[in-house]
Parts: structure tokens; C-alpha cells; sequence
């Protein structure tokens, strides 16, 4: 039988077509040759006959060219051939690459493995923050048609100025009734209110939620939001008529079904806010969560304001300069934001216009502006922490940095291990692109699988850990379920994970690459790269490296040091009164009922007196470590500038306030309770008010018997003649009783006139634990008067509160931190090594020449002393960089203690030797003979 | 080739171009089959008038492949070579049955012509 193949192969040649296929075509074609040459065989024709016959076949071999190259070419797949220098379908190249990349890393399972896991924790502390960051600031609200929904906020009349973003209910009235592009608008305001709600069994004890959140809204507010009601209704227009009179409730669901089970017959019910009952009316539906992610237990009308918020008094339905509502919009089918905005910017001249504001540090604002589908942040102020936010961020992307640096380390250790490869990829024609692109894909490879992971890892972060956090919190479990953030991924989340994954991959794949791709081919090849040194160029870039990472990680380990003697300076700070078995009530029979109320608090008080538990009782307008107490306008008598009038807090307080507290006085005396009875006019001071109104005293002593005039209410135009003068009978050291990280400033303790004050608190010390007191005394408060509210605050629990933001900063900068310095640590580890390794040989020598292995260690040792010092040295210059940032929340800290920047840079420094001594040790340790033989 | 002439050749390719498509497609309809089969089932049953050759049937079983209609597989039988099976696709019995209906009213509609003239 002739053979076919070489003819048919001859006329394809030109085609180029893969082997593969090429292959495939010559076997289907001879074989249809073979059959045709048996059966004209079978027939009788002789062999040269057939063979000729056969041949004929082929004949139109041009034709067979041209049909095959217009077929087979279209898409063929480029030969498996690494040194290729042709230019060639880059998707085919990339799936090689793929291929190709995943088939080498699978082989480094350990390496793989690793690399992967210090992406995936970069990229996963990176994603858990930004799905946070989504959930606040980009994730528009569970709003019905959120597309036709806009927040309205102020913008001020001129660049510079501050804008108010709320709105007056006058304002509001006007708008609403002027526009003509909103189908509704709506006003919000957020209050907090002592909860009570009956039990319906008669003789239990009601039960106490303690403050909750609440929202005071128009009646049209569930209609201008899309809300549903899951029982009941929302409210009525004549709810918002006339003020004080519909003492109506509605119940958010999540409130419902936790702390009323889902009762069916809650409507109708009472609860007690703030001590006023109020009725339910209706229940949202559970999608509705409102436009705060702070969830409020419930909705009041707006018209209920002074029943919770009794200082604003009754004119806030007129005074347009009381502007504290946020303003909401549901614009009405097929009107564009620009237009409403437009138009509401325009009415908003116009009422500036009309009612212009005598203030001149606030001038009206004279436009506004529209968001639409707006998110949880929509409406907050952008310039409240500043700076301090850019801290986090920036920390958790250093961490995935770090984790880069690492992998670009590995990676180049390992392209070392690869340079025959590639050497004999580029001798073979390959260019330095192909090889550049080809380590590349396998570097993306793996931070997409590290994305992955990362994922993964932020996902169950949020789910598994963030609760578990949230409830080490010292927060009532009310206020816990009531935040509203939705931290499931979308696709932000994915595109952000994405994206850092492959930023990750180039970061960290790009410079090794490029290394890697111009080995010297000759002594590559010959597998001499290694002897007497390398090249200096690639050891110069993996130095770069870790030095890059010291710095980072020391960088991160100066915040997580900061943060964590800031936590420690803050829960040692001194408050000058001992805050445990301190704690305060608040009990409240609602606004209408003063006299009844006052009757109350007597009662209590004289209640808590006769306890055996309790030391002492005393009253004040201002419970400690609870926020900044009031402030007043505080002169010398005779003095001040109505414009730039200064300010002092204070609090009226009992005569047995200080003895409550613990606080002795300094100089003078107390007042006592007549005088507190009869309203005298009588102060206490504390040393820093002596040292702000008469900074020329040299003892404090000398403020005794001096007066000032103190004015407390708040007034637009005060007048200084008519403040009430007061005379200096005490002063007392500077406490705090405001919060503890920043100091009261001059405080004024006034008498406490019974009955005269809205806010009040009972402030009781206890001789053993708090808590047990506090139990009791809901009870003893329900058998005094059943309707009364009440809210009890352990003082010690308080300080916690205020120290949690500290605490959570502190904890996740040293979590960063440590995972920083592992990573640094493993980093620089790898890579003396790594050196050593490829310096075996040369240990070998210089060892058969008489090296000592204490010198071989010294050489080592030395080498990573070298990168260790110009690590810290950078690292100390970005830790001062992030200092200033946090200097913002360090309270009497030095952004630059010394002490933290001693510290982290000895830690980093003991680690980092740790990390090099290993390996230099094994150096150390080399035989001449096994070395000489190595390779 | 069985004609000889150089017009017959013409008209034989011109021919082939449009129906060939169509008449491999209905050869692998009722089954698999390779490709010297598909040569010698067409000259069978054209007695002789049409043919094809390795390099004009190779190149348009590989286009069918390629469009989908046809799928080629290569099946090894005991005591024999393997060899390359086509069978029609799910896609390629759709165009087969559309061809095959537009060849059917060009015949008619050729001869409708063609018969007048007779008549």
C-alpha cells in the first residue's frame, strides 16, 4: 500500500495549521486515498493504475489549499510553542497563559497556598471595610421607588459659609403648600424618649426599655416614603393640626416582634414615652426601616414634640430660625430632580427673602439641594471627622500592600527558581513581553484566587464576627437590634473585591516579572546564576521590598501603639470622683404633670435615703460622663460683648451633689439647702473657671466672695446688664463629667431650685454594687406612681461607652498591626532564605578557605540589620505621617510619644532579627563539602 | 469525473456549489457516515453524473463542521482503522430540512418553466 501522508502533507504545508489538526486531515484524507486505491484495485485496475487514480484526487490541490486555509484559519489555536515570537491572538495567548500559569502553580501547592492565604487576608480586611463603607454611604435606602425619592438639604448662600441642612416647620409649611413638583414633602427629626410599656396582666410590672430612639414626624410620612403597615395605620392629617393634642404611636417592626412578641392586639395599646402615654396606632411593615440606620423604636407625630422635647418650647411652629427637621421629597411622576430642585431653590430665595434672619453668623439659606435615592450618610455633615477617616482606610490598605510586597517577593524568589525556564523561552525567540505577560497572569491568577477567598473571609468577618463584637458592646439589647446596616455583598462589594484583586496581582506580579524576563541566558541556562553573588539588580528590588514592608508594618504598629496607650491613658483618666457604685434615675410622669412630677422625685429621693445600700442622694440638671453638660452665658459683672459673649457650662445641683459625687471642696464652702430652696444666688466654681476669669489670681482661694453674672437662658441678643449676678461662695477642682476624653472647662455648680427644671436626674452612690440598687428601684418607682417612666444609668457604665470607640480603634489597629508585622516578619524570613540558599555555595568556599561560622552568621546578620534600620528609619517618618492624623481622638497624648515609637520600632526590630537570625544560623551551620557539591 | 467536456465541467460546478451543501447534508441524515462513504453514495446515486473529489468534499465536510450542522467523530471498529463519522446536528436538521424545501420549489418552479416551453 503506498503511503499517502507525505503527498497530502506536502500540499498543506503552507496552511501552518496545528500539528494537531494537521495530523487529523492527513489521516482522514489518506484513508479516503487507501479506499479509493482498494477499490480500484478490487476492480481489476493494476497498481500503478490505482496509485495513479488515487493521486488523481488530489489533483485540484490548489482548490484543497484555498477551501482549507479559508476554513482552518479562522480561529486556529496557536501551536503550544513558548517560544513563539509571532504576533498571535491574544485571547489564545491568554488562555495558554491561563492554562498554563494554573498548571505551574498547582505544581508549587505550598507556595501556592501561601501566596494566596496573605492576599486573601489583604484583600479580605480591605472588602470587609468597604462593605461597610457600601452599607453607610453608597447603598441607597430600602426605599419604595427610590428612584422618585430625594433627601433635601440647605446649601449656603455663599462658598465658605456653613449651610444649615435642616429645615423650619414654617419653612416646610410654605414649601409644601408653594411647590408644584413634589407629590409630597415630608419632615423627620430624631429624639430619644424613656420607654415604659403595661404589661397586660394587671399587677406585673411594667416593663422599662430604658431611652430609646424615636422619630417626630408629618402625617404624610408614610405615604411621601412608600411605608406599608403590618397592622394598623399610619397618621392622619388632623394628627398634625394642632400641637399636643393626638398622643398617637406608631411601632417599627423590629421593635414589635422583639420586645412584643408580633402580639396581633397591640393596637390600642398605651406606651409611655418620656413619661406621657401615647397610643398605638399601627406597626410598619418589616421592609420599612426609615432613612437612619439607627432604626427608631417607633414614629410620633411631629405635633408631639414638646411632650419629649420640652426645652423647645411651643414657638417652633412659628420661629423660622428654629431649623432642626431634615426634609424629605417624593417628587411627583415624571418631574426631573433638576426641576424640583430648581424650584424649591427658588421658593427658598423667596422665603429668605420675606423672612430674613437677624442673626448675622447665620444667614438663611438661599437654595438647596436634591439627592435622589439617597443613602444612610445622605444627610449628615462631611466635615465632623475630618481627617480621622482617612486613618482606617488607609491602614487596611497598607495591610494588603504588605501582603503585595510579600508576594512580589515570592514570586521573584521564585522566578529565580524559574530563570532556566525562562532563560530557554527567550533564547527560543520568545519576547520579553510573552514572558512578562505569562508571569503576570499567573500573579493575577492568584490574587483572583486570593480575592476569592478574601471575600469569603470579609463575608464571614461581617456575619460570624461582627455580631459577636457588636455584642460584647455595652449597649441595651434594644438599641443593638435596632441598627439597620445591610452588610450583605452586592455588587459593589464583588467589583471592589475584584478590582483590589487584580490591582494586588499587577502590584505584586509586575516587578518581579520584569526582573525575572532578563536573566542573563548564557549563565541561566548553564544554571550559574547563583555563584558569588547574584544579580545586583534583583536583590537590590527584594531588598526594596522588605524594607517597603518593615516600614509599612511599623507604620501600622505606631497607630495600633498610639491607639493603645490612648485607651490606656483614657481608662486611668482621672475624673476626680470615683465613677463605680455611682449611678442616676430619671423619672418622669410626662410635661403636663410637673407638680405631680416633682412630687415624684421628692418621694424617690426620700425613698433611696432610707435604703441601707445607699450613701447618699443628691439632685442635678446634669448626669456625669452622659455628653457636655449645658453651657451659659458667663461674665464678670459689667463685662462682655453681646457678639462674642463667652460661655461657661454648668448644671444646678442639690446641696448633697458634691458629697454625692466625692469631690472635697478646695477653698470656701457649699451652699446649703435653704439657700438652694430659696433660689440664692450662690456658686461654686471650678479652678478652671478661677483661672479663665481672673488669670490674675495667683490662689484660688482669691475667687472667694467674687461675683459673675450668669445668664442660663439662652438668649439671640444677650444683654449682660441684666444676667443675674452670682457670688463665688466655693471652688472645687476641675472635674469631668462631660466626657472623658476631653476636659469640662470652667464649670459653674448652681443651687438647685426644686420643680424648676425640665432634664433632671437623681444621682445616687451606693456603699456596694450599683446593680443590685439599680433592680429595685424600677419596682420601688412603680409602687410610687404606676404611670411614672424611668431610665437608670450606672455612671461606670457610661465611661465604658465613651471609651468603646477608643477600644474598638485600639483593638483593630493592633489586629492590623500584628498582622502587619507577621506578614513583615514572614516576609524578611523568606528572603534571607532565599539568600542564603542561593549563597550556599559561596558559604561553602569561603568556609574551605577558613571563614568561621560565628563570621558567616555576623555576614547574614549584618545584611538584615542593614534593611531592618532603613525600614524603621522610613517607617517612623509614615508613623509620624499617621500620628497627625490620629492626633484628632489622642486626649492628652502626644501624637509623637515617644514612648510608642521607643516601643513599636524595638518590637519590629526584635522580631525582625528573630526572622534573620534563623536563616543566618543555617548559613552558619553549612558543610564546605555538601556545599562545593550543591548543583 | 465522469463528463469530460469543459462545459459539462462549468455547469457541474456551479451546480455543486449550490446543492452540494444539501446533498451532504441528507446523506448523514439517516446515519453517521465517513467520508469516502459520502463520495461513493453520491456518484452511486447520481449514477456517475456527480462526483466529488478529496480535495472539493474534505474542505466542505470541514465548513459544515465548522457551522455546526454537521459533527465529525472519530470512531475506531474492531479489525479496522478508525475513521471519521459525521452525523447531522440538531441545528444542521433545521437547515436541511429549510434547503431541501427551497431546492424542492426551485426544481418545481424550473420546471413549470421548462414544461410550458414543451408544451
Amino acid at each position: 500500500m503506498p503511503d499517502w501522508k507525505e503527498e497530502i502533507r506536502k500540499r498543506l504545508v503552507s496552511l501552518k495549521l496545528s500539528p494537531v489538526r494537521e495530523a487529523e486531515i492527513v489521516e482522514e484524507l489518506s484513508q479516503h486515498l487507501d479506499d479509493r486505491y482498494r477499490e480500484l484495485l478490487a476492480r481489476g485496475a493494476s497498481e500503478d493504475a490505482a496509485h495513479r487514480a488515487a493521486l488523481a484526487e488530489l489533483s485540484e490541490s490548489r482548490m484543497l489549499q484555498q477551501e482549507l486555509r479559508r476554513i482552518e484559519q479562522q480561529n486556529a489555536p496557536e501551536p503550544v510553542v513558548f517560544g513563539s515570537n509571532r504576533r498571535a491572538n491574544m485571547i489564545a495567548d491568554l488562555w495558554q497563559d491561563l492554562r498554563y500559569g494554573a498548571r505551574m502553580l498547582l505544581k508549587q501547592p505550598g507556595f501556592t497556598l501561601i501566596v494566596v492565604l496573605m492576599l486573601a487576608f489583604g484583600i479580605g480586611v480591605n472588602t470587609a471595610m468597604f462593605t461597610v463603607f457600601n452599607a453607610l454611604v453608597l447603598k441607597p435606602l430600602p426605599i419604595k421607588d427610590a428612584d422618585s425619592f430625594v433627601a433635601v438639604r440647605g446649601v449656603a448662600p455663599q462658598p465658605g459659609q456653613r449651610a444649615r441642612y435642616f429645615f423650619s416647620f414654617p419653612d416646610y409649611q410654605d414649601y409644601a403648600a408653594r411647590n408644584q413638583t413634589f407629590s409630597g414633602l415630608t419632615l423627620m427629626s430624631e429624639v430619644g424618649a424613656t420607654l415604659g410599656i403595661e404589661n397586660r396582666e394587671l399587677g406585673a410590672p411594667r416593663e422599662e426599655f430604658g431611652v430609646v430612639n424615636c422619630q417626630l414626624v408629618t402625617a404624610n410620612y408614610f405615604s411621601v416614603l412608600g411605608a406599608e403597615m403590618a397592622l394598623g395605620r399610619g397618621f392622619l392629617p388632623e394628627e398634625e393640626r394642632t400641637p399636643n393634642t393626638h398622643p398617637v404611636v406608631v411601632l417599627s417592626y423590629y421593635f414589635w416582634e422583639r420586645s412584643l412578641n408580633c402580639d396581633p392586639q397591640v393596637i390600642g395599646r398605651t406606651i409611655r414615652l418620656s413619661g406621657q402615654p401615647f397610643t398605638i396606632v399601627g406597626v410598619t411593615n418589616q421592609e420599612f426601616i426609615g432613612t437612619e440606620f439607627i432604626r427608631p423604636v417607633c414614629w410620633l407625630p411631629l405635633m408631639m414634640i414638646e411632650a419629649l422635647r420640652p426645652e423647645r418650647g411651643a414657638n417652633w411652629v412659628t420661629d423660622r430660625t428654629l431649623s432642626s427637621f431634615y426634609m424629605y421629597g417624593r417628587l411627583k411622576p415624571g418631574v426631573t430632580v433638576a426641576q424640583a430642585q430648581a424650584e424649591l431653590s427658588q421658593l427658598t430665595a423667596q422665603l429668605a427673602q420675606a423672612h430674613p434672619d437677624k442673626r448675622t453668623d447665620k444667614p438663611r439659606n438661599t437654595a438647596v439641594q436634591l439627592t435622589r435615592a439617597p443613602t444612610f450618610t445622605t444627610n449628615d455633615n462631611e466635615d465632623d471627622a475630618g481627617d480621622l477617616l482617612l486613618a482606617l482606610p488607609l491602614s487596611v490598605a497598607l495591610v494588603l500592600l504588605i501582603a503585595c510586597a510579600n508576594v512580589a517577593n515570592l514570586m521573584l524568589a521564585r522566578a529565580a527558581n524559574r530563570q532556566k525556564e525562562i532563560a530557554t523561552r527567550l533564547a527560543l525567540g520568545a519576547t520579553r513581553w510573552r514572558i512578562v505577560r505569562q508571569l503576570l497572569t499567573e500573579s493575577v491568577l492568584l490574587a483572583l484566587a486570593g480575592g476569592v477567598l478574601g471575600l469569603l473571609l470579609a463575608w464571614w468577618a461581617l456575619s460570624v464576627l461582627y455580631p459577636l463584637l457588636l455584642a460584647q458592646v455595652p449597649i441595651p439589647a434594644v438599641f443593638r437590634a435596632s441598627l439597620a446596616l445591610n452588610l450583605a455583598p452586592d455588587y459593589r462589594v464583588f467589583g471592589f473585591a475584584l478590582l483590589m484583586a487584580l490591582m494586588a496581582g499587577v502590584t505584586a506580579g509586575l516587578a518581579p516579572a520584569w526582573q525575572a524576563s532578563r536573566p542573563n541566558l548564557t549563565s541561566a541556562i548553564k544554571g550559574e546564576g547563583s555563584v558569588f553573588g547574584e544579580h545586583l539588580s534583583q536583590s537590590r528590588l527584594r531588598n526594596a521590598l522588605i524594607v517597603t514592608q518593615l516600614a509599612f508594618s511599623l507604620v501600622l504598629l505606631v497607630s495600633a501603639g498610639l491607639l493603645a496607650r490612648n485607651l490606656q491613658k483614657l481608662q486611668t483618666v482621672d475624673t476626680g470622683y470615683e465613677t463605680a457604685r455611682l449611678f442616676t434615675i430619671e423619672a418622669d410622669l410626662g410635661l403636663t404633670r410637673a407638680a405631680q412630677t416633682e412630687a415624684l422625685r421628692q418621694q424617690l429621693e426620700m425613698r433611696l435615703r432610707a435604703l441601707p445600700d445607699v450613701q447618699a442622694v443628691s439632685r442635678t440638671s446634669h448626669a456625669p460622663l452622659e455628653g457636655g453638660a449645658q453651657r451659659a452665658f458667663v461674665t464678670l459683672p459689667g463685662h462682655g460683648d453681646a457678639q462674642n459673649m463667652p460661655m461657661a457650662r454648668f448644671a444646678r445641683v442639690s446641696s448633697t451633689h458634691l458629697a454625692t459625687l466625692g469631690v472635697p471642696l478646695l477653698h470656701g464652702r457649699n451652699f446649703t439647702e435653704q439657700e438652694a430652696a430659696s433660689g440664692a444666688r450662690v456658686a461654686v466654681i471650678s479652678a478652671a473657671t478661677v483661672r479663665k476669669y481672673w488669670p490674675q489670681f495667683n490662689d484660688l482661694s482669691q475667687a472667694i466672695g467674687q461675683s459673675l453674672s450668669v445668664q442660663t437662658e439662652f438668649d439671640e441678643a444677650p444683654n449682660p446688664a441684666a444676667f443675674p449676678v452670682y457670688q463665688v461662695i466655693g471652688v472645687t477642682r476641675d472635674l469631668l463629667t462631660g466626657v472623658v476624653f476631653y476636659p469640662d472647662g470652667p464649670f459653674i455648680h448652681l443651687p438647685f431650685q426644686p420643680g424648676k427644671s425640665g432634664d433632671e436626674y437623681l444621682l445616687v452612690r451606693t456603699r456596694s454594687d450599683a446593680s443590685r440598687v439599680m433592680a429595685t428601684m424600677y419596682a420601688e418607682t412603680a409602687a410610687l406612681n404606676p404611670n411614672a417612666t424611668v431610665a437608670m444609668r450606672a455612671t461606670a457604665e457610661n465611661v465604658d461607652m465613651q471609651n468603646m470607640p477608643f477600644r474598638v480603634a485600639a483593638n483593630l489597629a493592633l489586629v492590623l498591626g500584628l498582622i502587619a508585622l507577621a506578614l513583615a516578619a514572614i516576609g524578611l524570613y523568606g528572603v534571607m532564605s532565599f539568600v542564603v540558599a542561593q549563597r550556599t555555595r559561596e558559604i561553602g568556599v569561603r568556609v574551605a578557605l577558613g571563614a568561621q561560622p560565628r563570621s558567616i552568621l555576623t555576614l547574614f546578620i549584618k545584611q538584615g540589620m542593614r534593611l531592618i534600620a532603613v525600614g524603621i528609619v522610613l517607617g517612623l517618618l509614615g508613623g509620624a505621617g499617621i500620628a497627625r492624623l490620629l492626633a484628632l481622638i489622642l486626649v492628652d497624648l502626644s501624637p509623637f510619644d515617644p514612648l510608642t515609637f521607643g516601643g513599636v520600632s524595638l518590637c519590629l526590630t526584635s522580631v525582625a532579627l528573630l526572622a534573620t537570625w534563623l536563616p543566618a544560623r543555617r548559613a552558619a551551620k553549612v558543610d564546605p563539602m555538601i556545599a562545593l557539591r550543591h548543583e | 469525473m465522469a463528463m469530460t467536456d469543459k462545459h459539462s465541467q462549468m455547469l457541474d460546478r456551479e451546480l455543486k456549489k449550490g446543492s452540494a451543501e444539501l446533498l451532504i447534508l441528507s446523506l448523514v441524515e439517516a446515519r453517521p457516515r465517513h467520508g469516502y462513504e459520502i463520495s461513493k453514495l453520491i456518484e452511486a446515486r447520481s449514477r456517475g453524473a456527480l462526483s466529488f473529489h478529496v480535495a472539493s468534499l474534505y474542505p466542505l465536510l470541514y465548513r459544515l463542521e465548522k457551522r455546526g450542522w454537521i459533527e465529525g467523530r472519530w470512531v475506531e471498529k474492531a479489525g479496522q482503522r478508525r475513521r471519521r463519522y459525521y452525523k447531522l446536528t440538531k441545528e444542521g436538521k433545521k437547515v436541511l430540512a429549510a434547503q431541501r424545501s427551497t431546492w424542492q420549489s426551485f426544481v418545481a418552479a424550473i420546471n413549470r418553466i421548462t414544461d410550458t416551453e414543451n408544451a
